[in-house]
């Protein structure tokens, strides 16, 4: 028995989070007018605030209305519906993203010490990416999933390049608009196929109408495909559309590398697992019964998987420069998540799970890294792997919550990120793809290598100098959360696990829903 | 009775707990942090051997193992626990690895006196033991891997404890990797297995083998599969690599990791899965011969090397190797019972060599011997150890050894009977050259002959208990039969036994012309066995075929990955002509000139992807 979805038309409580994020990026920036230029990071607290705000608004909205779905309508507008969808996926992945926020600001705060140039814009284009980012979660219709994408993306140019001085930041600005460009354009193109084979712009419609279509216009599938793998492909930085990714994430102030790194990558998933697998689910099911000569979108899905992990894990050996090589290690990381995507149409509740379990683990570790990160390279003025030698004598508790974020991004035993991948893996395993399974299981042992760089020069490698690096009460909280959680979770993991599967048993009947 | 069963999760909790407190107040404990440790082991020792008793009670009378968990994880509908289950397998596994464990710690507090990280060692050493006990009692396959990961490691921790030295922390790091290409196979075994019986308990994964439930290809695939894992831990050729570099750690911890328990894991792991293996007659052929492929060819290794901690680590692969043979021959009995005595022995050797390097702070040959005269203590129990790995009658080696040559010879497979029995007097020559020259011969060492004198008390109890043991445990073989319920260690007649102690004292004769006797030496073995002993001196250039075969070409995909996303494809773009142009070129040429580049990659992608699916659908 499908759920039947609920229309809750003129309840925009369901949208509080995305209001409060807005509301307060406007106060902010108004506040931010008003304010001397060395009390800007006044908006940074403030904008702090405002992000803690949202996450209690979702915290408190969390699990509501499991099982049935809320619907927005523009009111008094026809033909245009489910504007956005509440369920456990978007509620999950809009905490990892606020979360992930938050860690971000923490950064960006301390970043600004002593820095000349655009503190308090900064801290409200975070704000806004946000929503941004909030709404391509929570969205199952094309529209406003583009608005959202672009609200993400345009205050992330800006960020990037935010370092004026900085040569490689305004670079970073540049290229990353080129190429952002050229994936707006891609997925609108690909979305306007979509609109044409189906005649809605709304997800939870689309599949049934698809299925209606399917026979006749197998080719212009394929082709929407194709745009949208691009579009998304460079949103989510996965190889061949990653090259962006290095430049970028390199010359990007850090706490925006770690933006970018976390909370759009997480918003891209979410929104590649509303766009390019809902409404392609039709398309897979009748490739695998009818003798189709249409592209196999599964296998393309895996290949992308395949490079991402191969690419991304391979470059990141020969790489000398910190933020690079993690650029690098976000490829690879990506190329896990992407297991789970190619698994989803075998395997839609169980691996949508998994693949939010993974998203939110690789939250934790990957902050906790470039929390790390920013404060090593920073003291020591230097980018290169060699900043971090003696970091085991230096400071013992930050190089212990590196040591477990490394062993966690690898996939080390209770920490967990083993339990991400294990899990990813299992479900690929159980949607008949061993086999690339067993390639990410493979392609991971090389990423030990590269982490274990970090470890030996922290512990094995005489530091430069004997000072102790003094982390602010924020970073060192934020530090701390990332690395407890990712034990935490390591050691018992069914309390994310879960709500993850609950999330995947959510998702699944969207895609059986009465609309 | 059954009390004691109910603690028996105290046996890796107590280590484990010994290790989270070291970890929180060790820098405050100083020199108490190992004796909070050996507490903590002490108990755990104390427990696992009062276990056995009313375990193996339990065993009997309700035909199958104590079982003690709680809920874990759920994965869709399978529930995973998280506890203990006690098997005759286990049963005989925890008094092992925590007695030996017991000893060695009480030998650090001597050997790493003084040390500056001390406490640190010893929380180490807790987390090890906890882990190996963990791993031993897992009731699934998942519980099993988490601790396999979590004792490699702590031998990565514990082998690269020295950093100052370079060469610790590089072989640190070979041997964490190269043990996890071993991993690799093990962790896609249970994803198969899981996958196919949607268990990771053993007992449904044997059943399910057992009930011809899984095809037999199935089961020769995962039978090598988990047979990868198993090699790397147990350091089985080819990839045996990691363990001789892995003696840059304390030798402490060569005894009880290297030698005595952590690589034992893998031969266990065997043991526990044997129902798997025994289901492939392929699968148990290629456990034999890499058993008995490994032993040899470590044995010849361990002839040539000069440094004679690496010697007995050669000689740990070689005994490995043993022991996988009488696996792979269809005797659990015969590889336990060896594992069980080996552990003994081995860890005595380790000790006694520990001792000199603790004395003449030298691991070289060259640089030190004629010690008999300031250490003897020292030399006789090494003298037991080595008769007892020589496997010369009553000592342990002795019975066990014969236990596998019986097994083998009794399946009349020739070819592995003539490496096994060539090994043995191999073995004896290679223990008893480190033997003569190390405490015979021209009185020297680095630091000066005069100043080398015993060990202290702490490090000699802990050896002369092990020298006892390496007398004694040969004759538990049919103790450890009726624990393990597997059969009789096998029997093959006097023949057998006549041949391997025949050949041992071979070797030892040989070992003591070449050695003690003037005008003979190893530079006249090495003129005699010309290129061959290069061969072995060289470790037959396996390292160097790792790093011409393995390590370069990856570094190369590493450069050319990095170069393609610079050069390569940049020069291939433009050559092709592609037209990236009209993306905003005015702009993009300010910068590096390479955004086109980057963005025509992925148009490039997508617009073949368009044409393949054009063809296709046109079809």
């Amino acid at each position: 028995m499908p759920p039947t979805l609920i229309d809750i038309t003129g309840q925009w409580q369901y949208l509080l989070a995305e209001m409060v994020l807005v509301g307060g990026g406007i106060v902010a920036m108004i506040v931010d007018l008003l304010l001397p230029r060395r009390n800007k990071s006044v908006v940074g607290y403030f904008s702090l605030a405002i992000v803690l705000a949202a996450i209690t608004v979702v915290a408190v909205q969390m699990g509501r209305h499991v099982g049935g779905y809320l619907q927005f309508q523009y009111v008094g507008a026809t033909g245009w519906k489910n504007t956005v969808v509440v369920d456990l996926f978007a509620q999950l992945m809009s905490l990892i993203m606020l979360v992930g926020a938050l860690f971000v600001l923490v950064m960006d705060v301390y970043d600004w010490r002593g820095r000349q140039g655009y503190e308090g814009e900064s801290y409200y284009l975070i704000l806004f990416a946000t929503t941004g980012a909030l709404l391509m979660a929570n969205s199952a219709d094309l529209i406003t999933l583009f608005i959202g994408m672009e609200l993400l993306s345009l205050p992330s140019y800006v960020l990037a390049g935010l370092h004026r001085q900085n040569v490689k930041s305004n670079e970073a600005g540049l290229k990353y608009f080129l190429y952002g460009g050229l994936a707006t354009a891609a997925i609108l193109y690909g979305m306007s196929f979509l609109y044409g084979l189906s005649g809605t712009t709304d997800l939870v419609a689309m599949p049934s109408a698809i299925a209606s279509q399917l026979p006749n216009e197998r080719l212009f599938f394929d082709i929407a495909f194709a745009f949208l793998l691009l579009g998304l492909g460079f949103k989510m930085a996965v190889v061949p559309f990653h090259m962006w990714a290095p430049d970028v994430y390199e010359g990007a102030p850090t706490p925006v590398t770690a933006y970018l790194s976390v909370v759009s990558k997480v918003a891209g998933f979410a929104m590649a697992t509303r766009v390019l697998i809902v409404p392609f689910l039709p398309v897979v099911a009748e490739s695998t019964t009818a003798a189709h000569t249409g592209l196999p979108l599964v296998t393309i899905l895996a290949i992308v998987a395949v490079l991402s992990m191969l690419g991304g894990n391979a470059a990141a050996l020969r790489q000398r420069n910190a933020k690079r090589l993690f650029a690098y290690s976000s490829i690879a990381q990506a190329g896990y998540v992407l297991v789970g995507l190619a698994a989803m149409p075998g395997q839609s509740a169980a691996t949508a799970g998994s693949m939010v379990f993974y998203l939110a683990v690789y939250a934790l570790m990957n902050v906790g890294a470039f929390v790390t990160i920013e404060w090593v390279t920073r003291a020591a003025g230097d980018e290169s792997l060699a900043a971090f030698a003696g970091l085991g004598r230096r400071s013992p508790w930050m190089a212990f919550a590196f040591t477990v974020c490394l062993l966690s991004l690898g996939g080390f035993p209770i920490t967990a990120g083993f339990w991400g991948k294990f899990f990813l893996f299992s479900f690929a395993v159980n949607a008949q793809l061993s086999w690339l399974a067993y390639a990410g299981m493979v392609l991971s042992v090389i990423s030990f290598v590269y982490y274990f760089r970090f470890i030996r020069q922290m512990y094995f490698v005489r530091p430069a100098t004997a000072e102790t690096l003094q982390v602010d009460a924020g970073n060192t909280v934020v530090l701390a959360l990332c690395t407890v959680g990712v034990l935490f979770f390591g050691i018992v993991p069914n309390v994310l696990m879960g709500p993850a599967q609950a999330v995947g048993a959510s998702f699944l009947s969207m895609l059986n829903a009465v609309p | 009775m059954d009390g004691l069963l109910a603690v028996s999760w105290l046996v890796p909790f107590l280590p484990l707990l010994a290790f989270a407190l070291l970890t929180l107040f060790g820098s405050r404990l100083g020199q108490g942090a190992a004796w909070l440790s050996i507490l903590f082991t002490g108990v755990a020792a104390v427990l696992a051997v009062l276990l056995l008793s009313p375990a193996s009670t339990y065993l009997q009378d309700q035909q199958h193992p104590y079982q003690w968990g709680f809920s874990w994880l759920q994965i869709g509908s399978v529930t995973v626990s998280l506890g203990v289950s006690l098997t005759g397998l286990n049963l005989l596994m925890l008094p092992i690895v925590s007695v030996i464990a017991l000893l060695v710690q009480v030998y650090a507090v001597g050997y790493m006196h003084g040390d500056a990280r001390y406490p640190r060692f010893f929380a180490y050493m807790s987390l090890f033991t906890g882990s190996m006990l963990a791993l031993v009692v897992s009731p699934n396959f998942l519980q099993l891997y988490i601790f396999w990961e979590m004792v490699g490691l702590c031998s990565y921790l514990l082998i690269g404890f020295w950093y100052q030295r370079s060469q610790a922390a590089k072989a640190a790091k070979k041997a964490f990797i190269v043990t996890r290409i071993g991993d690799v196979g093990l962790l896609v075994a249970i994803f198969l297995i899981f996958a196919a019986t949607g268990s990771f308990e053993f007992s449904a994964v044997i059943q399910a083998v057992q009930s011809r439930q899984l095809g037999g290809g199935f089961v020769t695939a995962i039978a090598l599969l988990i047979f990868l894992g198993a090699a790397g831990k147990s350091a089985q050729f080819p990839l045996h690599v990691w363990l001789p570099d892995a003696m840059e750690g304390p030798t402490p911890v060569s005894a009880l990791i290297h030698a005595a328990t952590m690589v034992a894991a893998g031969v266990y792991l065997v043991a526990l899965t044997f129902p798997i293996f025994a289901a492939s007659a392929a699968a148990m052929q290629v456990v034999a011969w890499i058993g008995a492929i490994s032993a040899f060819l470590a044995a010849t290794i361990a002839l040539a090397q000069t440094d004679f901690k690496r010697v007995i680590a050669y000689s740990t692969i070689s005994q490995l190797g043993y022991m996988m043979l009488g696996l792979g021959v269809g005797s659990i009995t015969a590889g336990m019972f060896h594992l069980t005595t080996h552990a003994v022995f081995k860890a005595l050797l380790f000790l006694a060599v520990g001792a000199v390097i603790h004395e003449a702070d030298t691991q070289e040959l060259d640089e030190v011997s004629g010690l008999w005269g300031k250490m003897k203590i020292t030399a006789i129990t090494f003298f037991i150890g080595a008769l007892a790995l020589s496997g010369i009658p009553p000592f342990a080696g002795f019975w066990s050894k014969d236990g596998i040559l019986a097994a083998v010879v009794s399946q009349g497979n020739w070819g592995l009977a003539v490496l096994g029995f060539l090994t043995v007097l191999l073995t004896a020559f290679y223990i008893w050259r480190i033997g003569f020259r190390l405490f015979f011969g021209e009185q020297r060492a680095p630091h000066g002959y005069e100043k080398v004198h015993e060990a202290p008390l702490m490090m000699m109890v802990p050896m002369g208990l092990l020298a006892l043991g390496a007398i004694g445990t040969g004759f538990f073989g049919g103790n450890i039969s009726r624990l393990l319920g597997s059969g009789a260690v096998p029997e093959a007649g006097w023949g057998v036994a006549i041949l391997a102690t025949v050949l041992a004292l071979v070797g030892i004769g040989a070992a003591f012309l070449t050695y003690l006797r003037p005008g003979f030496g190893e530079a006249a073995v090495a003129r005699l066995l010309g290129p061959v002993w290069i061969a072995f001196k060289r470790k037959y250039w396996i390292d160097e075929g790792y790093q011409a075969g393995v390590v370069r070409p990856t570094l190369a995909l590493a450069a050319g990955v990095r170069q393609a996303d610079g050069n390569i494809i940049d020069t291939a773009v433009e050559s092709v002509g592609a037209a990236p142009g009209a993306i905003g070129e005015g702009v993009a040429r300010a910068q590096t000139g390479r955004a086109q580049t980057y963005l025509a990659v992925g148009t490039i992608a997508v617009v073949l992807l368009v044409i393949v699916s054009v063809i296709g659908g046109s079809r």
